[in-house]
């Protein structure tokens, strides 16, 4: 199989101003991996998504029953994980879980918050959080979210790479701004920013790293809270479409290592495809 | 009626507060009233009892007034005032007379210094064998109302603020400083404290959060600076500074660059960043001007010179210049021991020139002076007296300081020819996103959470900071309050204008957008006349509170440099104040023209100011008013199905109307509508149910029915909705209601299409289409061709022939029409798809799929996917048809929409089956039902489950389903309908082994397709019949 890009030589954190005609990938035979050997007829049944984020709505149309809710609280001992009554006083963590089940209508969501009531969160949050849901093995972790922090960054990578090798896959949004943030630049996790595109199926491929996918950011339908729906603009409502096909794709092929599943992404991704 | 002063819920009519005894006020607003945010400062003596018990009352009485006086010094040396002596207890304001942007800072310092000071005063007593003195103090920081008015000032200081500051004085232990949360936020991050937890206060209704104070960090602005903040956007800044330096350095020469930027804009930070990159370059020395300093007028200049004076002095043994060591001498006898002109600011300048000169003789010398608009007039007069003195000396001044300074020394850098000015401009908008960027732990990738602080930021750093700030943390600032600090700064800055240009910009705080100075002066009349209005938005600008428009047109016009500016002038505007002017401005807009929801909302503000704090008379008719125009701009978005924000003004209008007015029945009607087209059904059947009532109940039988459509709609009862059609249509007849004629025409015309009776529905829509025109309705107007389209598509018309119509009525009636674009342009897509025409059907499908994005119709996520899938079903792309009608059906689900559902549930059985997937086409209908009343649907259905039952073998049954499907597909006048039943019944003959009869069906359908002009349906009866042929 050989790999071939056009177009662009700078690196891209969207695709925001081309198309995806300009990032056509020319493969070789990929054989039988389809999009309809990889989530055809899936539902995302028996997969575990957690949406890391400012918690989750309950009982909203657009996201159904939430097969858990936690919260990193502050405690004498430092921060901790625990269990909450399901909420969300920010929108963000709903809004992201509504495009997941959307996609993945019968997988479970589980929701651990970590951003505050205004939309911010501490680093420290951000790793006790993600470390407990790496710790909990959920098959994919969706974070529509980064920290600039350098000084997080090591311990993030650490963990990005022992979910890595324990076919946990984290999905994170790309920065909206060009600036340096984590965990999305780890290659151990899968990467996710905007296309322009109206077309909530379309996800393509990025010649150009450091984002590795492209998925529907601009103007998506959401959930909003007190039940409503709005539309948001952002990598991280492009991340949530990549997260739910990978609970599809995992769901119908439950055995797949991070590894194999992030080749799949790539084989079906509809530039790669030439579709 | 409520008191302003505390807050408490009063009778009408009361002329005196029941509780804090403030005088209220009477006919209109002082126009000179203002709130503010103020910090009290409540203290007082413990054990004075038992001090009266043990002192002779002469020796007490000069205690308490060494108490007296120690509290006042304190409390003025920070910059507080002592409001009152209550008794033992002191109370004292900082933020009343001037407002400074760290009062709450202050009064926690000043706090500690009073505990402090007494005791030095017990110690003092004890020595002389006196008793253990000690107070206690509260601090609370809260709005108060004031006048300009000294006179007045104290009895309005008053009420909860107070009331507070007194309560946790009460609950402080001996010693100790209290400090309310409130006033922790605004003091910012340096102090220091312990929480003691929410406490229960006397006469206050909500637990006070509460903290004993500890230590407070130096009145420094500076201290709560990020200076770990990225450092983004000023390469342009930096060079200029260097292009400066450069010629200082070439040239020999002296030189004064003056760097002007409004507070928080970067400045220090720009002239730090400098020198880091300009590494050795010769002597530097730097000093800040604070304008509350015991340091001496030119202790800016001092902290300058004191480095450069222990340079020149090692550098200068054996110095040709003989009196360099008289001039370092006379400097460390005078400037540097205390930062006074000492003996004279003549020979003070003269000495320093000539350290200047000794070391510029070597290397170019560099003066830093931060905050030049602090500086005492004596300062900035060495300065310019100094730098005429260094004529051919090469010194670069580098004179950091807010715009303000050029109103305290106007003449500043002009009439020299080696000085210059840099204004220091806001980040760009690329900058802005890297620096918040940066500056909150973790952030959310969604584009509004940027937005909201880049928006109102305007490009100021310290705005950044602060906003951003306040997005990690809980409760406080959220997104109608600003950060404490950076309301603080910007109410400093508004109190040091003067009394016109400070009621002028808040004034200017209630128009919107773009105004000039009719406009202010139209709100502002009793304050300023129109030619003052002029000078005052001109000085305005000047100092950047707004920014000047380029415009055609005789009148200038500004706008806020920010919102945050903007949001804080209006905050300073008493409520009955800004009751009003949002009236006033509500008649200026209604005279300019302007459009209902502009004066409707104005006019809501006003009243819910006035409802607050009165006068009571007239209030009613206000509301009214109000209630009319947002009830009116609602329906009139509506009409242009904008429904966003026909939602946000009939939601405003409903609040507005009463239950016993004829208005809420019908605003509710509307709002119904909106709710329900945009998806939202419970909210929607809900206000509708409302609606009906109300309107029954008043018998306003149009408003009813209207309703009982919706209803019925909403309800997703079709037998129900024709009833409720055929009832409203008589009584739309009697009142001549043009829309209510076209909505029940259209319901009945839907159901003529139901039954398949295509021809009779055309001509009923064509009626529904003249009483939409005359009403005037655009989205009666689409439906009704959208109607009128589906009716040309599935009936007997010939799909060219219904393409042109569709073609004509696009021309006619979709320009500047998004909504008729989406209901038309699905149908159209459709007739192209058919006859085989991909690239119309494309270009017609985007144009479609755009004007749904844009109209935020909820119906749209399903018909988008659905007719995506339709379009790539007849191009022959079977799997993305697939997964788009999978999409669709989701989409459905959610509207609960069963018809809606049927629709997508049959069309993705079609996919499956055109696949050869049988058993999925099965399982997309598992549940599906289609009644007698829906024969074309009903006739696509039993086609499909004939196909499933002769794949499963099933013959009886598929026989009978196929001949059952032809049967009802020919009660409609669709085409289609039949030649799709006879090809289902091809394909169940051909699978259960008869071949002739199975030609002979695929040859009917294959007439029938052709009558239609069915490209696609023909090619596909054709292929049938070829892979027929060889059996």
């Amino acid at each position: 199989m050989t790999t071939t890009t056009s177009g662009a030589s700078a690196l891209t954190w969207h695709l925001l101003d081309r198309t995806p005609r300009d990032i056509a990938i020319a493969t070789g035979d990929s054989g039988r991996v389809t999009p309809e050997w990889a989530w055809g007829g899936a539902t995302g049944a028996g997969i575990r998504v957690c949406v890391v984020d400012s918690g989750v709505e309950p009982h909203h149309p657009m996201v159904g029953g939430l097969a858990g809710s936690h919260a990193v609280v502050s405690g004498e001992d430092g921060m901790s994980v625990a269990d909450i009554e399901p909420a969300d006083a920010y929108g963000h963590g709903t809004a992201c879980a509504s495009i997941v089940r959307r996609f993945a209508p019968q997988c479970e969501i589980h929701s651990v918050r970590i951003l505050g009531e205004n939309g911010g969160g501490t680093g420290d949050a951000l790793l006790t959080g993600l470390a407990w849901a790496v710790a909990q093995r959920f098959d994919v972790i969706n974070l529509s979210l980064s920290t600039t922090r350098p000084q997080f960054n090591r311990a993030l990578r650490e963990l990005a790479d022992e979910a890595y090798f324990n076919r946990c896959v984290i999905v994170a949004s790309a920065h909206n701004a060009r600036v340096e943030s984590f965990p999305w630049r780890f290659s151990s996790v899968i990467s996710v920013g905007s296309h322009a595109e109206e077309d909530s199926s379309l996800v393509l491929y990025n010649p150009t790293p450091p984002v590795e996918f492209f998925a529907r950011g601009q103007a998506v339908p959401v959930a909003a809270l007190g039940g409503g729906t709005t539309r948001n603009t952002g990598n991280s409502f492009a991340t949530p479409h990549v997260t739910g096909r990978t609970a599809l794709i995992l769901s119908k092929h439950p055995r797949l290592t991070t590894f194999e599943l992030k080749t799949v992404l790539y084989l079906t991704a509809a530039n790669v495809r030439g579709d | 009626m409520i008191c302003p002063s505390c807050a408490l819920d009063l009778p009408a009519g009361a002329r005196f507060c029941l509780r804090c005894g403030a005088a209220l006020p009477a006919g209109p607003a002082p126009a000179d009233e203002e709130r503010k945010v103020v910090t009290v400062v409540f203290c007082d003596l413990v054990g004075s009892t038992e001090l009266a018990g043990m002192l002779d009352p002469e020796v007490l009485r000069a205690v308490l007034l060494r108490y007296y006086e120690l509290m006042r010094e304190r409390v003025e040396a920070r910059g507080g005032v002592v409001e009152k002596f209550i008794g033992d207890a002191v109370m004292a304001v900082f933020g009343l007379v001037a407002v400074r942007e760290d009062d709450a800072l202050r009064a926690a310092a000043a706090a500690l210094d009073m505990v402090r000071a007494l005791d030095e005063l017990d110690d003092e007593l004890r020595g002389r064998g006196g008793v253990g003195l000690a107070v206690r103090i509260g601090v609370h920081t809260g709005e108060v109302v004031t006048t300009a008015d000294p006179a007045t000032r104290q009895a309005l200081v008053s009420g909860d603020v107070v009331n507070i500051a007194a309560r946790l004085q009460g609950a402080a232990g001996r010693g100790q400083v209290l400090v309310s949360a409130a006033a922790r936020r605004a003091a910012g991050a340096s102090l220091e404290v312990a929480p003691v937890g929410p406490l229960t206060l006397k006469g206050v209704a909500e637990p006070v959060e509460a903290a004993r104070l500890l230590a407070a960090g130096a009145p420094d602005r500076q201290s709560s600076r990020r200076f770990d903040a990225p450092f983004v956007g000023r390469e342009r800044d930096l060079s200029a500074l260097t292009l400066a330096w450069r010629r200082v350095v070439e040239e020999g020469d002296s030189h004064v660059l003056t760097l002007l930027g409004e507070a928080g804009v970067g400045k220090t930070r720009l002239v730090a960043r400098w020198l880091e990159r300009r590494q050795d370059e010769g002597p530097v020395g730097m000093g800040r001007c604070r304008a509350y300093n015991a340091a001496g007028s030119l202790g800016a200049l001092a902290d300058c010179m004191a480095p450069l004076v222990a340079e020149a002095e090692n550098a200068g043994s054996g110095s040709v210049y003989g009196g360099l060591t008289a001039a370092i001498g006379l400097l460390r006898g005078g400037l540097l021991l205390d930062g006074t002109p000492s003996p004279s600011t003549d020979e003070t300048c003269a000495a320093i020139a000539q350290v200047l000169a000794a070391l510029a003789f070597e290397r170019s010398v560099l003066l830093v002076i931060d905050d030049c608009h602090e500086a005492d007039p004596a300062l900035l007069g060495a300065l310019d007296r100094l730098v005429g003195d260094l004529d051919r000396v090469s010194v670069m001044v580098l004179c950091a300081a807010r715009p303000e300074l050029l109103d305290v020394y106007p003449s500043w850098g002009s009439g020299r020819v080696n000085a210059t000015t840099v204004m220091l401009g806001g980040l760009s908008r690329a900058s802005s996103e890297a620096l918040v960027a940066g500056l909150v732990d973790v952030v959310p990738h969604a584009e509004a959470v940027l937005e909201r602080i880049v928006g109102q930021a305007g490009g100021n750093p310290l705005y950044l900071e602060q906003l951003a700030a306040a997005m990690g943390e809980d409760g406080g600032a959220s997104a109608d309050r600003l950060p404490p600090d950076l309301h603080a700064l910007l109410a400093a800055r508004i109190d040091r204008l003067g009394d016109g240009e400070r009621m002028a910009l808040r004034h200017a705080a209630v128009l919107e957008g773009e105004f000039d100075a009719p406009g202010l002066c139209g709100v502002a009349a009793d304050v300023a006349a129109i030619d003052d209005c002029v000078g005052l938005l001109r000085s305005l600008a000047r100092r950047r509170f707004l920014e000047p428009i380029r415009r055609a047109g005789a009148e200038q016009a500004y706008s806020f440099v920010n919102a945050a500016v903007q949001r804080v002038a209006y905050a300073g505007l008493t409520k009955r104040r800004r009751a009003e002017l949002h009236e006033r401005y509500a008649a200026l807009l209604g005279e300019r023209l302007s459009s209902d929801a502009q004066v409707g909302t104005h006019l809501a503000r006003a009243y819910s100011y006035r409802s607050e704090v009165g006068p009571a008379e007239g209030l009613d008719a206000l509301r009214l008013r109000a209630a009319e125009r947002l009830h009116r701009a609602g329906a009139a978005a509506l009409r242009r199905v904008d429904l966003p924000r026909a939602l946000t003004l009939l939601d405003a209008a409903a609040d507005l109307w009463q239950d016993s007015e004829p208005g809420l029945p019908q605003c509710l009607q509307l709002l119904g509508e909106a709710l329900l087209t945009l998806g939202r059904l419970d909210e929607a059947r809900e206000t509708l149910r409302r609606a009906k009532d109300l309107a029954d109940a008043r018998g306003l039988a149009g408003t009813a029915a209207h309703a009982g459509l919706h209803l019925a709609l909403a309800l997703r009862d079709e037998p129900a909705l024709e009833a409720a059609a055929g009832r409203a249509l008589a009584v739309f007849e009697a009142e001549g209601d043009e829309l209510g004629l076209a909505r029940s025409r259209m319901v009945l015309a839907g159901s003529l299409q139901r039954l398949g009776r295509h021809t009779e529905a055309l001509s009923a829509l064509d009626l529904a289409l003249a009483h939409a025109r005359a009403a005037v309705a655009d989205r009666e107007l689409a439906n009704t061709l959208g109607a009128m389209g589906l009716a040309l598509w599935h009936g007997p018309h010939p799909a060219a022939e219904a393409a042109h119509r569709c073609e004509e009525l696009l021309a006619e009636h979709g320009s500047g029409r998004r909504a008729v674009v989406a209901t038309l342009g699905f149908p159209l897509t459709l007739l192209y798809a058919i006859q085989a025409l991909p690239e119309p059907a494309e270009a017609c499908r985007a144009r479609t799929r755009r004007a749904m994005a844009a109209l935020a119709y909820a119906e749209a996520d399903v018909f988008g996917p659905l007719l995506d899938a339709m379009v790539s079903a007849a191009a022959g792309r079977l799997r993305e048809a697939e997964a788009l009608a999978v999409d669709a059906l989701a989409a459905s689900g959610r509207l609960r929409s069963d018809a809606l559902a049927l629709s997508v549930s049959l069309e993705l059985a079609r996919v499956r089956l055109a696949l050869g997937d049988v058993e999925g086409a099965a399982r997309a209908t598992a549940g599906a039902h289609a009644g007698p009343d829906r024969p074309a649907d009903r006739a696509d259905l039993l086609g499909i489950r004939a196909r499933t039952a002769a794949a499963r073998e099933a013959v009886g049954e598929a026989d009978r389903l196929a001949a059952e499907a032809v049967a009802v597909g020919a009660a409609t006048d669709s085409p289609a309908a039949l030649a799709r039943a006879r090809l289902d019944q091809a394909h169940t003959f051909a699978a259960l082994g008869y071949t002739g009869r199975a030609a002979g069906a695929a040859r009917a359908a294959l007439r029938h397709y052709a009558a239609k002009g069915h490209a696609v349906g023909v090619a596909q009866a054709r292929r049938f019949l070829e892979e027929l042929a060889p059996r």
